[in-house]
């Protein structure tokens, strides 16, 4: 039994083996004489031999580290457990600023770091087109180009071409609006897609004269055909065609945001469209091959092309003039680009809460090593080591960082959720955040980083203090050295100015929020209904039809009880952003070789801008007998007046499609400005204003649009829903009505990427001004409780209760400032890296900078008059006493 | 003249044991030597911590042997005296030969 207990305390190695050995030998000797005495000394002798196993052992050379390290973590665990009150505080504050920054980390490393859930995602590219010769940075592409390069190209493994829409489905009875895409028949080998079910597209299903087939998602395959493993094979109704299902698409593919269902693009082979730049490229590179390699092999083609078969005039006049040529981007890159400057100053943010979170925990940890100076002066005395006492002070650190770390980490899974619920769908891969081994690699890091920060700076700090001070003073003045008051008060500097750029950050961003809120879009959202409703062309096959359709529709909405205005446009704002084409302008001819303006148009019905309370600012608006045939006219923005005709009335003036008139069917005929709309912010407050020409429904030469939204206006237009379904079945019940929504949400919810990253910095400023307020308040606590005696003589001696304040109090107002000072400039640097987040506002904004410099000064008084005020009423008695 | 840290009587004590047996000695054998010599009641414990500092000073160095099963089958540690041991071991007996010169009679 004393054996096992001896080996224990020894361990194992040669070492204890042979004093165990010892032991054991020289019992056996004594035994031959007296046996009970044997063993009275053996017991005795083995104690006396475990007692100072350490220094029988552990002091040798060689001994292991882990076990040295476990001595340490033991002692270190004991340490803490005797002081809770600092423990739990210490490890709480590390838990926040670890937990903060595992979230943002985890989401940054989901949407950022973690390649697109594509076999060989990286390979995959967007082909784009650019035409900086017309100013045109980046556009899809057109499908004669397309096909061009895929026959030539060199780069790629394969490419495809597909182009987002939306199609009426009809499966048993109910219609159904499905997100659709036409896509050519490489599509989903290039993405890398294996079908389980059925089989994707084959050049034979993509040509003008196949069979109408399409693939559904696995996500439709589940919802509208009950996971029927029958699926592959039915025949559906798509925008009124019989189409038959060939396949499914695999599961994963629904985590990319792609649509529901995907058809041929049944382009003919020798006539595709042509100059129709409306069409998403992307591509497999082959493997070695870099994006911009394979653009620049692309290049050469367009060239090609203009020599083998582009003969239109306008189309090599576009080609020519615009410098165009090809673009090739990742396709993890055009996903996440958005995203990756808010998240990367998101990370920011909260690295910096974890920073402040570290120098607050090393300042409990200063303070609290004050008080074991004696003890550290004891071990120095009694020939510990210097190093000896930094390791077990950094193994103390390292203990509590691993408990704040693993309750972080907790926080953070547990938090996780509901801030993916919180984001904006915006944020690409939001739904595939979560926690994985390279977060919990990071989280480790942070651990052992925050240990160091907030272990190493007190431990080398106070040892240096220690050989010389605590024993020749002894004492409580010993504890009052002014180098470590210095210390803790440039901590609390530090933790005031990250607290100030933070505060500055979130404040810029806030100003901004409230400038765009209140921003003149050029519409009211307020007390309105949307609705999109789209007309197959099977049912209404002329525009005439559809025309009719809209107009009955917008009276009989205008006609429900309690809305005062209906119209619909093709381009709600912000919802969708209006097509371009280029625009002849009557009395502005063009130079040879100049392009035409490419001018934004959409369609707006009669009562439109009623019910958007869009004024008309001179003229009129339209009218439904201005739909007839030979009317022609339109309405523009002011910036279109303003730019185009500069200092002239624009009633009157004359606008054409650019180009044409080659082929009978493509008419072209001028269009007379006969009103002015207000400007209107198409693309979101945040997006500048473009010139915009207003057509009416059915103009001649405007493409058909057959998907118009609804807008209705009425006090109680929101619970109108019904009613709208109501009316669009009373006059076709076979049509579906998609999205329908107040502008007021399309409008908040531009807005709602910004707002989150307003509201998780201004979480993390608040968190960075409240952990600052603690660390001022602890520190100027600590400082009152050492100068108990003095403040006591003092006011013994008559000093004014209220002199003793306001000196507590203007020394955390120095601190603070000092603090202040250096987070003004820090916030100078660092506001320049919001600029393209904020709306007008300044980065160096003064009034947000005055402000937020105002609140941490107002909270820092707040923190430094709490302990102020005990000093204060400090009872010289008392004081005297203790 | 070399300076060597301090020796502690009970570590003057110990070198002087091991310094009586050239082969080496192990530990038992030390603390036997010690309690009959000396007559002093010798801890085991403050034995080996001894046996490890001296060593640490740099004036005792082991090897280890074989043992047979009346050990149980674990190691000898035996001690020896290093040149460093000798030398400190010498500059202790000048020290109290030195302060007790002239004494003598008190002693």
């Amino acid at each position: 039994m004393f054996r096992r207990f001896l080996l224990r305390r020894l361990g194992s190695d040669h070492v204890a083996r042979s004093v165990i050995g010892d032991l054991d030998e020289e019992f056996a000797d004594r035994a031959r004489l007296d046996r009970a005495a044997a063993r009275r000394w053996y017991r005795r002798e083995a104690f006396a031999v475990a007692m100072r196993a350490r220094s029988i052992v552990d002091t040798r050379r060689g001994d292991s580290v882990l076990r040295q390290f476990l001595t340490d973590v033991q002692m270190a665990g004991r340490t803490l457990m005797k002081q809770p009150r600092f423990t739990i505080v210490a490890a709480l504050t590390i838990a926040l600023g670890v937990g903060a920054v595992t979230v943002i980390f985890s989401v940054v490393n989901s949407v950022l770091i973690q390649p697109l859930p594509y076999p060989n995602a990286s390979r995959l590219v967007n082909i784009w087109s650019t035409a900086p010769g017309l100013d045109y940075d980046q556009f899809p592409l057109s499908p004669d180009l397309f096909l061009f390069f895929e026959k030539h190209q060199t780069g790629f493994e394969e490419m495809a071409l597909r182009q987002r829409g939306r199609v009426n489905m009809t499966y048993g009875e109910e219609p159904t609006v499905v997100q659709s895409a036409l896509v050519t028949a490489k599509h989903f080998s290039t993405l890398g897609a294996v079908f389980n079910q059925g089989r994707p597209f084959t050049a034979a299903d993509d040509t003008p004269k196949s069979v109408r087939v399409a693939v559904i998602s696995h996500r439709l395959w589940r919802r509208t055909f009950g996971a029927n493993p029958g699926a592959v094979g039915l025949s559906v109704r798509v925008d009124g065609e019989p189409t038959q299902i060939i396949g499914v698409a695999p599961a994963w593919l629904d985590r990319t945001g792609s649509p529901d269902m995907w058809l041929p693009t049944r382009f003919n082979p020798e006539d595709p469209p042509a100059g129709n730049f409306g069409w998403n490229a992307i591509g497999r590179l082959k493997p070695g091959v870099r994006p911009d390699d394979a653009a620049k092999q692309l290049e050469p083609l367009v060239k090609r092309a203009m020599e083998t078969y582009i003969s239109s005039p306008n189309y090599r006049a576009f080609l020519t003039n615009g410098r165009y040529r090809p673009i090739v981007h990742s396709m993890k890159e055009d996903i996440v680009g958005d995203a990756r400057e808010p998240l990367w100053i998101l990370l920011g943010t909260v690295g910096m809460v974890l920073l402040i979170a570290c120098l607050n925990v090393a300042n409990l940890c200063l303070v609290r090593a004050e008080g074991r100076q004696r003890e550290m002066a004891v071990r120095l005395a009694l020939g510990g080591n210097r190093a000896g006492i930094i390791r077990s002070l950094l193994t103390e650190a390292l203990v509590l960082s691993v408990i704040g770390s693993v309750v972080g980490v907790l926080l953070a899974a547990a938090s996780l959720p509901l801030l993916i619920r919180l984001a904006p769908e915006s944020i690409p891969r939001i739904e595939e955040v979560r926690i994985d081994g390279l977060v919990l690699l990071v989280a480790a890091a942070l651990t052992i980083v925050s240990a160091l920060i907030f272990g190493l700076v007190p431990a080398v700090r106070y040892t240096r203090q220690l050989v010389l001070g605590a024993l020749r003073h002894g004492g409580r003045g010993a504890t009052d050295h002014p180098a470590l008051h210095r210390g803790r008060n440039l901590l609390v500097a530090g933790q005031t100015a990250m607290a100030m750029v933070l505060l500055v950050g979130s404040g810029l961003l806030a100003r901004s929020f409230v400038r765009m809120a209140t921003a003149e879009l050029g519409f009211d959202p307020r007390s309105t209904l949307t609705a999109q409703i789209a007309v197959p062309p099977t049912t209404y096959r002329s525009g005439a039809e559809v025309m009719q359709f809209e107009q009955r529709l917008v009276q009989q909405l205008h006609d429900l009880p309690g809305i005062d205005a209906a119209g619909a446009t093709s381009d709600l704002p912000i919802q969708s952003g209006p097509s371009g084409t280029a625009f002849d302008l009557d009395g502005r001819p063009l130079e040879p070789g100049q392009l035409p303006p490419i001018i934004y148009y959409s369609i707006v019905t009669p009562g439109y801008f009623v019910a958007t309370r869009t004024p008309i600012t001179s003229g009129r608006d339209f009218v439904w007998t201005d739909t007839r045939d030979g009317v022609n006219q339109v309405l523009v923005n002011q910036t279109m007046a303003k730019q185009y005709w500069p200092n002239e009335n624009p009633i009157g003036k004359r606008v054409k499609r650019a180009g044409g008139g080659d082929k009978v069917k493509d008419v072209r005929p001028w269009f007379t400005v006969m009103g002015v709309v207000a400007d209107v912010r198409q693309s979101g407050p945040r997006e500048p204003i473009n010139p915009m020409i207003y057509f009416a429904p059915n103009a001649p030469g405007i493409d058909e649009f057959r998907s118009l939204t609804y807008v209705i206006r009425g006090p109680q237009a929101a619970t109108q829903a019904e009613a709208i379904r109501h009316t669009v079945r009373a006059i076709d019940a076979d049509l579906p009505i998609a999205s329908i929504r107040t502008m007021k949400e399309i409008v908040d919810e531009s807005m709602v990427q910004f707002s989150f990253t307003m509201l998780t910095l201004g979480i993390a400023a608040v968190v960075a001004l409240l952990l600052g307020a603690v660390g001022l308040y602890s520190v100027l606590s600590y400082a009152v409780s050492l100068r108990t005696r003095e403040i006591g003589v003092r006011l013994a001696l008559g000093a004014a209760p209220g002199r003793v304040l306001r000196s507590v109090v203007s020394r955390g107002a120095a601190i603070s400032l000092v603090g202040l000072a250096i987070g003004a400039v820090g916030a100078f640097g660092l506001t320049r890296l919001l600029r393209s987040m904020l709306f007008e506002t300044a980065p160096l904004d003064p009034l947000t900078f005055a402000a937020m410099a105002a609140v941490l000064l107002l909270v820092a008084l707040l923190a430094s008059y709490l302990p102020a005020r005990r000093a204060a009423a400090i009872s010289p008695m008392e004081s005297m006493r203790t | 003249m070399t300076r060597y840290a301090a020796l502690g009587e009970f570590e003057h004590l110990v070198l002087l044991a091991v310094l009586r047996h050239t082969e080496g000695v192990f530990g038992s054998r030390i603390g036997r030597e010690l309690e009959e010599r000396a007559r002093r009641r010798v801890s085991r414990g403050a034995l080996y911590a001894t046996l490890d500092r001296l060593e640490k000073k740099g004036f005792l160095s082991w090897t280890t042997e074989s043992a047979g099963p009346e050990r149980g089958g674990h190691p000898r540690r035996l001690f020896t005296v290093t040149r460093a041991g000798r030398a400190a071991i010498r500059q202790y007996g000048r020290a109290v030969r030195s302060l007790s010169a002239g004494i003598e009679d008190l002693l």
